[in-house]
């Protein structure tokens, strides 16, 4: 029986555009509410709380990409489908939770600060999910060597 | 000097300073009969126990007869005028600056020829309740009375927002969904806005004072006020020297700031408040 995998590749540049793409728009939610003053004075808090929630997994991203694409090709390796998913699911869940912070603050009795650093109780735990589930695909491995003879 | 009070000094003593000293005396006694007594730990033993007593009696009557932080005020008001317990409590005078404020014609609503303090209360607390303001209290002015409404929270406009919202500090800022509304909340700031409406009535002229007032202080007002008008000022005949004028206290609250702060001058007029909050229409 022939077992269906997905190229590492194929996995890594997948997950790259979700996170480019929702750290993106997620970025300029931000950016419009930063120049329209939504926050006052307190901008900088709010930046303060926002980027460690993104960055830390887009630089694994973006460095491991980067390098790759300017070292030596290796051979392709084949990735669990269920693996792939289960980290895209996750990934995908996390931008949604950030978002919908932002979202649904104006229905919220809770003042936008206060909801951000209750946000912190369950994000960092779903960040380490993401960030050990990201690892499986952005984790440079070390390549097997062949002896001679 | 008066036996009562030869008394009352003996008891203190005998409460404040004898345990101790019997509590060391017991405990020597005992450490003698069990052990050797060594010259120092006496003093210590003296010097020690009287100040933990006293500690202990402080705390008994701390937890036995706790005062509440808002009563303070209200302790404050009866230890000042001891003498008039019955009478309702008095509005700061002259008032706090409002936000914007008007003189009422009341006289031009009333109906009969010679009202009554207690008529012109009538027409002014059925305005209030018919506009929606049934949490009113009463504060003595100089020869009348005032007349305390509930902070509420307003739209822009002026108009009361909806219920639950209205009586809400610091609610949702989306009381009804719209996408305008909602585009404007998730990228602007707009402030919460809420409004007071104090009705003085007096003959006499006065100038609102330099002193501001707080939301919370404000809010204190409702709470401290008598909930009734005593006879004696309610039968005192209203006549046309009475003035009766409109106070509005208008507060901005961002929910980046923890606190509301009071607008001077209001962002509308008390017209508009009065007309928003359909106080005018009930009163004609």
């Amino acid at each position: 029986m022939t077992q269906l995998t997905l190229p590492m590749a194929t996995c890594k540049r997948r997950l790259a555009a979700l996170w480019f793409a929702g750290a993106g728009i997620l970025f300029f939610i931000l950016l419009i509410q930063t120049i329209f003053g939504r926050y006052g004075e307190r901008a900088s808090d709010a930046w303060s709380w926002f980027l460690p929630t993104i960055m830390p997994t887009l630089s694994l991203v973006i460095g491991v990409m980067v390098m790759e694409a300017i070292g030596r090709k290796g051979r392709s390796v084949a990735v669990d489908p269920f693996l792939f998913r289960l980290t895209f699911g996750i990934s995908a869940a996390y931008m949604l939770a950030v978002l919908s912070i932002f979202l649904l603050q104006p229905f919220s009795n809770v003042p936008p600060f206060e909801l951000m650093n209750q946000a912190n109780f369950w994000l960092g735990p779903f960040q380490g999910l993401v960030a050990a589930a990201m690892g499986a695909f952005f984790v440079k491995s070390p390549e097997k060597k062949t002896l001679p003879g | 000097m008066d036996v009562t009070i030869l008394l009352l000094v003996g008891l203190i003593v005998l409460v404040v300073i004898l345990p101790p000293i019997l509590f060391v005396h017991i405990f020597l006694y005992v450490q003698k009969k069990l052990g050797k007594r060594s010259a120092p730990r006496r003093a210590i033993l003296y010097l020690g126990s009287i100040p933990v007593w006293l500690a202990s009696l402080v705390m008994i009557v701390i937890l036995r007869f706790p005062v509440k932080m808002d009563m303070i005020p209200l302790m404050k008001r009866e230890m000042a005028a001891p003498a008039q317990r019955e009478a309702i409590p008095r509005f700061p005078w002259p008032p706090p600056a409002a936000s914007s404020f008007m003189t009422i014609p009341l006289m031009d609503f009333l109906d009969r020829d010679q009202p009554s303090l207690d008529e012109a209360n009538r027409l002014l607390r059925s305005a209030f309740e018919s506009a929606g303001y049934f949490e009113l209290s009463y504060y003595a002015v100089p020869d009348g009375f005032a007349l305390v409404s509930r902070v509420e929270r307003i739209e822009p406009d002026g108009r009361p927002m909806a219920p639950p919202h209205r009586w809400e500090q610091g609610g949702a800022e989306l009381s009804s969904f719209s996408l305008v509304g909602y585009v404007r909340s998730l990228f602007l700031a707009p402030p919460g806005y809420y409004r007071l409406i104090v009705f003085l009535l007096t003959p006499h002229p006065f100038a609102q004072s330099t002193r501001t007032v707080s939301r919370e202080m404000a809010e204190s007002w409702l709470r401290y006020g008598a909930n009734a008008l005593p006879e004696e000022i309610s039968r005192e005949p209203y006549s046309e020297r009475f003035i009766c004028t409109a106070l509005i206290y208008e507060f901005e609250k961002y929910d980046t700031r923890r606190d509301a702060i009071l607008r001077q001058p209001g962002r509308l007029s008390a017209m508009a408040h009065i007309e928003k909050s359909e106080i005018w229409r009930n009163l004609q």
